[in-house]
């Protein structure tokens, strides 16, 4: 049976005041990474289970680690499917504020989502 | 080679093998779990009856995650625990010893204390076989009565109401929730309730369940006398700690097991964390328990340390819960005290799950203060010029700031005219205000990347 999409509103769309359908192309940027608030979490899977490539999410996001895996696309389905407002988008350490080259990077970021969000209508 | 022993799989036992662990890479880890699965996520059980998310989705831990951190696991439960000889008694007779024992045993539900409990047809939201039953006859039932006054309740009346069940709620208050919520958080609640189509049944109370020849549920008798036909009954009134391998043993308890700040009994070489557990709290100088999730991981975290031969006091943070009820975002922190009623018989009095004995509660002086904006309510709760508890619906932006205010116990008389005038401006200066005391170092930093 396919899963029917997501009709309400996330909590982080809440926990920012966005009353329409965030738009994740503004929230994805190069240096940004899914980071938990592991307080938050209670394990219960939603995270990765919402992932479109299958990252495990639960076992970052309950030690308090961001999702630092090689595959993670940055659609932000874990963050919008959280119901307790877990995962947010976070920097990642280390990363250069953003150049001509983070910009193009975001571009391409923004196709992806554009093709993600496109996808079980 | 020391021998762990944790009886319990649960957010503290696998939080505690999994640290012991780290800290011995040789010491032998033995859990005893009463349940067949792997750890799950109790809370994510609410997400599996809306349908979120499939059964086997609430399950954190691998098999292979055991075999990697070689704790082996022992189907059973613990008769009795035996601390002058170190080892604990199973119910199939077997005993195992121990250097250092973990009681993470955690709580159940409280079954319905009238005639009529154990037929066909009573569920629970409270284990993964047990919801799993709940979504079977909830399969072919086709009205179901909730009853309880806490979360569990609230999420079972949810989850029926999302199978199309004619899903009636009793409540034997005039409000919902009554230890957290006030009046009109109550109100608004049962707004969304009602959207729904749960019916609410204010000031009404189940004498007993009645069965029909087979065995199974075809209504309840209220106390009023009347009969109301159903063919499910949802019983959420609330959980007790799992205590009885410690009954009529040395190991000191109350509600629960009492522990000191390092998870530790009164016996030697025994520890205790989680909802069976009853720690000692800096804050309010009491034992008192927590029934939350994040609380049983960070005592579980600690004891593991000290059993392992460390030295970690486990401080308890403000009690915080986040919950989402018929898509209404709720974030209750610190002490809110509700409208409960004190004098009630104590079999009324269980803690449901994801609440704490402080939540109920409130500072021996308060005020509070108030903003409502349609749907979207914060409440402060205050102590002097410090923050005691916050209870944020809906729109969720200030949940964060204000668990940080709380946590830190920051000063917030700058606020005194705002929170006397409540409303939206006395939401916008909270966050201002908490904005320029940062400085003091935030819980976290939810700021999105713009582009």
């Amino acid at each position: 049976m396919p899963r029917e999409q997501k009709k309400r509103p996330g909590f982080f769309q809440k926990l920012f005041g966005t009353t329409e359908t965030t738009d994740l192309r503004t929230l994805a940027a190069h240096d940004s990474v899914v980071t938990p608030d592991p307080i938050r979490c209670v394990q219960c899977g939603v995270c990765g289970y919402n992932c479109p490539v299958g990252i495990p999410v639960r076992d970052y996001a309950c030690r308090g680690k961001i999702v630092d895996h090689p595959d993670c696309v940055q659609c932000g389905q874990c963050i919008e499917a959280c119901p307790r407002g877990t995962l947010r988008w976070g920097k990642r350490p280390g990363a250069r504020p953003n150049g001509p080259a983070a910009t193009e990077y975001a571009e391409v970021m923004n196709l992806l989502a554009e093709t993600s969000s496109g996808k079980g209508s | 080679m020391t021998h762990y022993l944790i009886l319990g799989n649960g957010a503290a036992g696998a939080t505690a093998a999994e640290e012991i662990r780290q800290y011995d890479a040789h010491g032998q880890i033995t859990m005893v779990s009463a349940e067949r699965h792997p750890m799950y996520s109790r809370p994510g059980l609410a997400y599996v009856i809306i349908d979120e998310i499939p059964e086997h989705q609430v399950i954190a831990r691998t098999p292979e995650w055991y075999a990697r951190q070689h704790v082996q696991v022992v189907h059973g439960a613990a008769a009795k625990v035996e601390p002058s000889l170190h080892r604990v008694r199973l119910v199939d007779g077997h005993s195992l010893p121990y250097d250092r024992l973990l009681i993470a045993t955690g709580a159940r539900a409280v079954p319905l204390p009238y005639a009529g409990a154990n037929l066909d047809g009573v569920v629970y939201l409270d284990t993964l076989d047990g919801t799993k039953e709940l979504l079977r006859k909830a399969k072919r039932a086709k009205r179901a009565v909730v009853v309880g006054g806490g979360i569990t309740a609230l999420e079972m009346t949810e989850g029926l109401a999302h199978h199309k069940l004619d899903t009636h709620y009793f409540v034997r208050k005039d409000a919902l929730w009554s230890a957290v919520f006030n009046k009109t958080e109550s109100e608004l609640l049962a707004e969304r309730m009602t959207e729904h189509g749960v019916k609410i049944h204010y000031n009404t109370e189940v004498a007993e369940v009645i069965g029909d020849k087979r065995g199974r549920v075809k209504g309840v008798k209220l106390t009023r006398g009347e009969f109301f036909p159903c063919d499910l009954v949802g019983a959420g009134i609330g959980v007790k700690p799992q205590l009885d391998c410690v009954r009529d043993t040395s190991i000191k308890m109350d509600r629960g097991i009492l522990v000191n700040e390092y998870l530790e009994a009164s016996d030697p070489d025994v520890y205790a964390a989680g909802d069976c557990a009853q720690i000692w709290d800096r804050w309010t100088k009491k034992h008192t328990m927590d029934v939350l999730w994040p609380t049983a991981i960070a005592a579980g975290h600690a004891a593991g340390i000290n059993m392992a031969g460390g030295r970690q006091a486990y401080l308890k943070g403000i009690p915080f819960n986040a919950c989402l009820l018929f898509g209404l975002h709720i974030t209750a922190i610190g002490q809110l005290g509700g409208t409960r009623d004190e004098t009630e018989p104590e079999i009324f009095q269980h803690i449901s799950r994801g609440s704490s004995e402080i939540f109920a509660t409130r500072p021996h002086a308060y005020s509070s203060a108030w903003s409502q904006e349609g749907v979207n309510t914060v409440r402060l709760v205050l102590s002097g010029d410090r923050l005691a508890g916050a209870l944020v619906v809906g729109e969720q932006s200030l949940a964060d700031p204000l668990r940080d205010l709380i946590e830190k116990q920051v000063d917030v008389h700058p606020l005194r005219p705002y929170l006397q005038e409540g409303g939206p401006a006395m939401a916008h200066a909270v966050m201002d205000y908490w904005k320029q005391t940062q400085g003091q170092g935030a819980v976290s930093q939810p700021v999105p990347e713009a582009r």
